[in-house]
């Protein structure tokens, strides 16, 4: 899953449906190295009747709240036809309760973006997120064609149209360990082609990426130096990025004590996945379609076998449910991070540790606490300073 | 306005010490020395004689591994490195008003920025910076004599290292400019010949060299001259009443 984000609400944990994330298609037209999805060369896609049967089954459920966002997530979401969004989006719109808010997405690494995509854009409101890990000498290192080509001119031609089409969107970027030592260089390049708003994502240790280059010992106190000098970077040029984990991060900590963070990933449903063949999964995305025995591959059921209150009779599922709630329990009594994290990614738990009871993942050192810490410090060196300005988050943030 | 004298080379370069070229920073997966080296044809070469461009050829093979530590020879030789730097940082420079910096005390907040800007950078990247130092600019118009040649106030690095950097404070040459630049050093062995490192805009080099210089040929050029050095403040500028340097900060 590309675009991890968190949220703040009331401290509400009754099963709501955020996230609806369907997989048309396993495919991808690229072979990244540090992908974690195992079937990105299959070109299995799904049908009509089970697309439609994943509406009805999510519609007619009692876990809708006014608003869902449908991520349409692949493999590379752009290799089916735009013909096939414009059916399912029709089909959606058909099935969808009448006070309910229905908004679609796609992260895509924008090789196949042309003008036809950018006119179904702009014609539908499709949300887009474009994922490129910055310069060339950093992107084309990992983000690959079959035959082993770089990808980076191809993806800045694709942002190139978005933009020239004026659509507004995201980039993901994944930092590796090379990655680590160029934060001027990542800077530069958003800034330089205008992408205004960025979300890292480190490179994990999850499905079929077996090992990270970030799993080294010394990789914290690198990570921890690129977010801080690119805090510094963000400070000095107010207004150019508007970087996720900064934001999320002064988020969390102005959140008042009366508000908890809700960790999606760790409610049962507040995510859905469904594959291709309409086999349902629900906390982290990342685990559908990952091969586990202890948990029953992290199918929980099927679109065309029941509906969602059916899950709860499934021993894997309450199996599950059980363990990651022992892990969330185990994150609120013993990490000091509980309030700005809410328990953790049990796709990273279970990939890093074999287990989803678990706590602490390198996911969490590397993402929450070393933001967390870093963007804390920032906070009280500025209060240490009265007589400067308030912290020049980009986009005007301040606490 | 001060000029300077150029460095009497020859009193600084002991005999014997070998200086080598190695990539830095972004360079270590495409460093081509061949390209960024060139060498003296006359081993009479005099300081002076830089302006002249035919006396510099591409060094040969064996001069090349001489001259990049490539044939492992020698012990402890000197190293200068070659790195580049963020467009943020020379667009920054392009926003200064450099006379005003220049005029009085310079002490122009839009200055103060940029030195913490670019020692922040270069401290980041690992490049030995004293946290008090000297930056020093040498501006010309295109194809012009030298405009300025003036020492920038001594800056205090505000900002604290996020790692320790040992190494002993290294003179660094950006290039801010738009054209190549020529960056000589003459503390070679008896086997080297003289080299001339190519900086690109965006470059920079350093090395624990007080000899290294900028090279003098600018007739050529058709964009404006814009290279600034960084530089160990000397013990002796510490005891400057006017400055904000507090010699005790020297680490």
């Amino acid at each position: 899953m590309e675009n991890k984000s968190m949220s703040i609400r009331h401290a509400d944990l009754s099963p709501k449906i955020d996230l609806l994330v369907i997989q048309p298609t396993p495919f991808c037209n690229l072979d990244c190295d540090y992908c974690y999805l195992p079937n990105r060369s299959d070109t299995r896609k799904i049908k009509p009747d089970t697309l439609r049967q994943i509406f009805a089954t999510v519609f007619e459920s009692n876990l809708l709240s006014r608003q869902l966002g449908v991520v349409w997530h692949a493999g590379e979401p752009t290799t089916m036809p735009i013909g096939f969004y414009r059916d399912a989006f029709a089909l959606a719109e058909q099935a969808r309760p009448d006070n309910l808010i229905l908004t679609h997405s796609i992260q895509t690494n924008a090789v196949l973006i042309d003008q036809a995509w950018c006119d179904f854009v702009l014609e539908t409101g499709l949300q887009v997120g474009v994922s490129v890990d910055g310069p060339a000498f950093l992107h084309d290192r990992h983000r690959k064609t079959r035959s082993g080509a770089g990808t980076h001119a191809r993806t800045l031609r694709g942002i190139g149209r978005l933009q020239d089409n004026g659509i507004d969107f995201h980039a993901i970027c994944v930092l590796t360990r090379q990655s680590l030592e160029y934060p001027d260089e990542i800077f530069d390049f958003f800034a330089d082609n205008d992408i205004g708003q960025i979300g890292f994502n480190i490179e994990e240790i999850e499905g079929a990426n077996l090992n990270s280059t970030l799993a080294g010992n010394d990789t914290e106190v690198l990570l921890r130096r690129f977010f801080h000098r690119f805090l510094d970077l963000v400070k000095q040029h107010p207004g150019v990025l508007d970087v996720r984990e900064f934001n999320d991060a002064m988020t969390a900590i102005a959140a008042d004590q009366d508000t908890a963070l809700y960790n999606h990933q760790v409610v049962p449903f507040g995510i859905v996945s469904v594959d291709a063949d309409g086999n349902i999964s629900t906390f982290s995305p990342e685990l559908l379609g990952q091969f586990s025995d202890a948990y029953g591959n992290f199918i929980f059921g099927n679109v065309h076998q029941g509906g969602l209150a059916d899950l709860e009779d499934s021993a894997v599922f309450q199996k599950v449910r059980r363990e990651i709630e022992a892990g969330r329990s185990r994150c609120r009594k013993s990490c000091d991070y509980f309030g700005v994290c809410g328990g953790g990614a049990p796709s990273n738990k279970y990939f890093e540790h074999g287990r989803l009871d678990e706590t602490e993942t390198m996911y969490c050192r590397l993402t929450k606490m070393a933001v967390t810490d870093i963007i804390v410090a920032d906070i009280e060196a500025e209060l240490a300073q009265p007589d400067t300005a308030s912290p020049a988050m980009a986009g005007g943030r301040s606490l | 306005m001060t000029t300077p004298q150029p460095p009497d080379l020859a009193k600084q370069t002991g005999p014997g010490g070998r200086v080598i070229v190695r990539p830095f920073s972004h360079y270590a997966g495409d460093w081509r020395a061949v390209q960024k080296l060139r060498v003296a044809s006359d081993r009479n070469f005099r300081a002076q004689d830089d302006a002249t461009c035919d006396a510099w050829r591409t060094p040969r093979a064996a001069e090349l591994l001489r001259l990049t530590g490539g044939d492992d020879g020698g012990a402890g030789p000197m190293v200068v490195e070659v790195f580049t730097f963020p467009n943020h940082l020379r667009n920054f420079s392009w926003d200064l008003d450099m006379d005003q910096v220049t005029a009085g005390s310079g002490e122009t907040p839009e200055y103060r920025a940029f030195a913490d800007h670019l020692l922040a950078y270069l401290e980041f990247i690992r490049v030995p910076v004293d946290r008090t130092c000297t930056i020093r600019a040498e501006i010309s118009p295109p194809g012009g004599e030298p405009a300025w040649n003036a020492a920038l106030p001594p800056v205090k690095n505000s900002q604290t290292p996020n790692l320790a950097i040992p190494a002993e404070p290294a003179t660094v040459m950006l290039n801010f400019g738009f054209e190549t630049r020529g960056v000589m050093w003459m503390n070679l062995d008896r086997s080297c010949p003289r080299a001339r490192l190519a900086l690109e805009p965006g470059e920079g080099c350093f090395g624990p060299l007080r000899q290294m210089r900028l090279l003098q040929d600018i007739s050529k050029m058709t964009e404006p001259d814009v290279n600034l050095i960084v530089e160990p403040t000397a013990p002796e500028q510490c005891t400057d009443q006017n400055s904000e340097v507090d010699c005790h900060d020297r680490q």
